[in-house]
């Protein structure tokens, strides 16, 4: 009895061996772009290709793209053209379409949750897919060069660290439903990104420049501290934190632990703008006028 | 299957010619058998029968040929053979007997027969005296510091060497003969005030109960007597070094030492003592207990490394870091085997080059190394027979299970089973190994004594050995299966 066991368990064992997925019998997806094309879903994809012979040992970059109706039958007719299986675990990039509908990005978000691209991979806004040809230094792939990039700027400028996936689906969840993610352009053929895409309801709304996008993260109270320009020179600010202090039938005040004037002006004019144009950054609003004193937040 | 006369029962006459007749015809086939006739100065003859390599023939002739060639009055009141035993011969050990069977045992283990005439009676005459290895290092038990004295062969010799570590009547030895054909003269070993009596008794009955040709080795007593004789798992401790014998007989163990061979047993066998080196005691605790807690380490590395490389890259790719995924990806393209008989290949070559190292000559053994490891592997690697990451993983594995010889042949078999079970369910798979081997583990027993005793009944005395050594000012207690006499130090 017990050899039978024995047989049978290691014949389970042999014949199951064979599940899971060779990484050489994959294409690594580095960064991926939707965008609506006439209505349709059109998926970019852009992987990395390992030689299987040893007559051209190494890698490159390549892309492929696809159309369907829905977010999820392109991404199934992608993988099903190419010679080998798509592997989102590796995914860097995510990219949204600049002209994708509040629908378009609700799908994609939704699909985002469901494959097995990482959590942690960066939502970027585009143009287009042509972002993926951009010439860069790095001898991986566009995707990984791009994530490179915002990092850098978000060490220097201490924003837009704070785009990956399980954030912005934080931010939809609450009140305002806004989020922010880095809106990034080809300018002479290279990687830009020089500013972030507001997103109101799941649409981009409002693209800000590098200034706007600091103050935007110092109201969403994710700003790291970095450099800031203030007429022509430069200034570093440590991180910051912002609280609402005190309601009163119009205004509301915040504190703040800035200690320049001028930047805390300038970010108090800032948020009133965005007021106006009827972006709210903050949980209540509804105020006219928003102030910020200088006491440190505890 | 013919079966061995037995001569426990046959008695010899007064006939010396007859007699040595009977002991010739046992022999009749054996060609080192030696006899010698003695023309005594009493007036009556004798002869003196033994195995030649076997015996001291210089002690033979002082001892036994000397005086009863040279004796000259021979009227007392006791009989020839208890004159001859007790007045005339210089050797130390000497049995009368009447029974062939106690004569023929005697021979066989170096001792010297002297037949009398018309005696009923002959003396078996204790001039054992065959060559030994002497005292050398064990080849597997090296140590940078501490005693470097081994056991050799003979049984005798090797309680000796246990006896001069243990200066106390306390110290018992019990002889045994084991093996129907060999007759193999096997000692129990233990001091009388430290041992669990019902542990003792457990061991000889279980040493009763071995019917067998032949034992040539302590792994032959120990296949035979041990608890779960289907466990990867040690269940007996066995070394060359008398200083480790008597450390464990003062912790209330026992040692069973076997003639014919330098190892001997000490039971019962604590898990913990895979990871315990014989120099532990030796140096520093500190350094010990971080030694002792890198084998530990080495044990769950050798055992796992290849299994959760191989869940990695199948099943858990996204948890590898970007450049080392494609890293990885590169290297296995071309490789014409699945990740899974990758491993399982080098897992074997790696076991036949370890192997082939130790029965290969030292000298040649170390070109091995080089030849097996490096030129191989490079050479396989660049032809893209195997993959470097696979490679490295598992000779990271080979070399941390180098690490615990004592567990060579569990983790030989562990690795394969837990690199079967990640391929079928990734680190699922590795968990679910891992929670039946400690399941295992936790129940294997020892003569009876649970393995993990010291954990299953955790006292702060009983875990200063286990996964570090505490310095000898806070090892005050025995372990705990010692039961009784358990303070160490006061």
């Amino acid at each position: 009895m017990k050899r039978l066991i024995f047989i049978l368990l290691s014949s389970l064992l042999l014949l199951l061996s064979g599940c899971g997925r060779e990484p050489d019998k994959t294409f690594l997806v580095s960064a991926v772009c939707f965008e609506n094309k006439e209505g349709k879903i059109l998926v970019t994809a852009e992987y990395i290709s390992v030689s299987d012979t040893d007559v051209k040992e190494g890698y490159t970059a390549k892309t492929a793209s696809i159309e369907a109706e829905g977010v999820s039958a392109a991404v199934s007719r992608l993988s099903g053209d190419m010679t080998k299986v798509l592997s989102f675990s590796h995914c860097a990039v995510v990219m949204l379409g600049k002209n994708l509908t509040a629908q378009n990005t609700r799908d994609v978000l939704s699909f985002l949750k469901n494959e097995e691209i990482s959590l942690s991979a960066t939502l970027v806004c585009v143009d287009d897919a042509s972002v993926l040809n951009a010439e860069t230094d790095s001898n991986l792939s566009t995707g990984y060069a791009l994530v490179s990039l915002l990092k850098s700027r978000g060490e220097l400028f201490g924003y837009g660290t704070h785009t990956k996936i399980y954030e912005i689906s934080t931010a939809r969840k609450q009140k305002t439903n806004i989020f922010a993610i880095p809106y990034v352009t080809l300018k002479d053929k290279k990687l830009s990104a020089d500013g972030m895409m507001l997103y109101l309801d799941d649409t981009p709304r409002l693209k800000l420049d590098t200034k706007e996008s600091i103050y935007y993260a110092m109201a969403r109270n994710v700003y790291e501290g970095g450099m800031i320009e203030i007429e022509d020179r430069v200034e570093k600010q440590k991180a910051t934190k912002i609280k609402e202090k005190e309601q009163e039938k119009d205004n509301l005040t915040l504190s703040s632990n800035i200690e320049s004037e001028e930047i805390k002006n300038e970010l108090e004019a800032f948020i009133n703008e965005m007021q106006r144009k009827g972006i709210y950054l903050f949980s209540s609003h509804g105020f006219k006028n928003i102030k910020i004193e200088g006491e440190s937040p505890d | 299957m013919e079966k061995i006369r037995d001569y426990s029962n046959v008695t010899l006459g007064t006939n010396i010619d007859k007699n040595l007749q009977l002991i010739k015809d046992i022999f009749s086939k054996d060609t080192v058998l030696r006899n010698k006739r003695i023309g005594t100065g009493l007036g009556f003859s004798c002869v003196v029968l033994y195995f030649d390599g076997m015996v001291n023939v210089e002690l033979i002739n002082q001892a036994i040929v000397r005086p009863l060639v040279l004796a000259k009055n021979g009227n007392t009141a006791k009989s020839r053979e208890q004159f001859v035993a007790e007045d005339l011969l210089y050797a130390g050990e000497v049995k009368v007997t009447s029974k062939v069977g106690d004569m023929l045992s005697g021979m066989l283990y170096g001792d010297s027969l002297l037949l009398i005439e018309n005696c009923k009676n002959a003396l078996v005459i204790n001039t054992k005296g065959w060559r030994t290895r002497g005292i050398s290092e064990p080849q597997d038990e090296r140590v940078l510091q501490g005693p470097r004295e081994g056991f050799d062969e003979a049984a005798m010799f090797n309680l000796a060497l246990i006896r001069r570590k243990l200066l106390t009547p306390d110290f018992c030895s019990e002889m045994l003969r084991l093996g129907r054909r060999t007759d193999t003269v096997v000692f129990i070993c233990y001091l009388d005030s430290l041992v669990d009596k019902g542990l003792l008794k457990e061991l000889k009955k279980r040493l009763k109960k071995i019917d067998i040709d032949g034992i040539l080795d302590t792994n032959y007593i120990n296949e035979l007597i041990r608890d779960r004789k289907g466990s990867l798992f040690k269940t007996s401790g066995t070394t060359e070094r008398p200083d480790i014998v008597a450390a464990r007989l003062l912790e209330g163990r026992i040692a069973v030492i076997v003639d014919g061979t330098p190892v001997v047993m000490t039971l019962p066998y604590l898990f913990s003592e895979n990871f315990q080196s014989d120099e532990d005691y030796y140096i520093n605790y500190k350094i010990a207990s971080s030694a002792r807690i890198i084998r530990m380490v080495c044990f769950f590395l050798a055992v796992t490394v290849p299994a959760f490389f191989m869940a990695l890259v199948r099943f858990h790719f996204e948890l590898l870091p970007t450049a080392f995924a494609i890293s990885v990806a590169e290297s296995r393209g071309g490789v014409p085997f699945s990740a899974l008989s990758e491993s399982l290949l080098l897992i074997f070559i790696f076991e036949i080059l370890r192997e082939t190292g130790l029965r290969m000559p030292q000298s040649v053994g170390h070109a091995l190394s080089i030849v097996g490891g490096l030129v191989i592997g490079q050479a396989a690697v660049d032809a893209k027979i195997i993959s470097a990451p696979m490679l490295i993983a598992v000779a990271l594995a080979g070399i941390s299970g180098l690490m615990v010889p004592r567990l060579k042949a569990a983790v030989f078999y562990l690795r394969i089973i837990f690199v079967l079970l990640a391929s079928v369910m990734g680190v699922f798979g590795i968990l679910i190994g891992w929670t039946i081997t400690l399941i295992h583990i936790l129940s294997i027993t020892s003569l009876g004594v649970s393995s993990t005793i010291s954990l299953s009944n955790p006292t702060s005395q009983g875990l200063k050995d286990i996964f570090y050594r505490s310095s000898w000012v806070k090892m005050r207690e025995r372990p705990i299966f010692t039961r009784k006499n358990i303070i160490r130090k006061k």
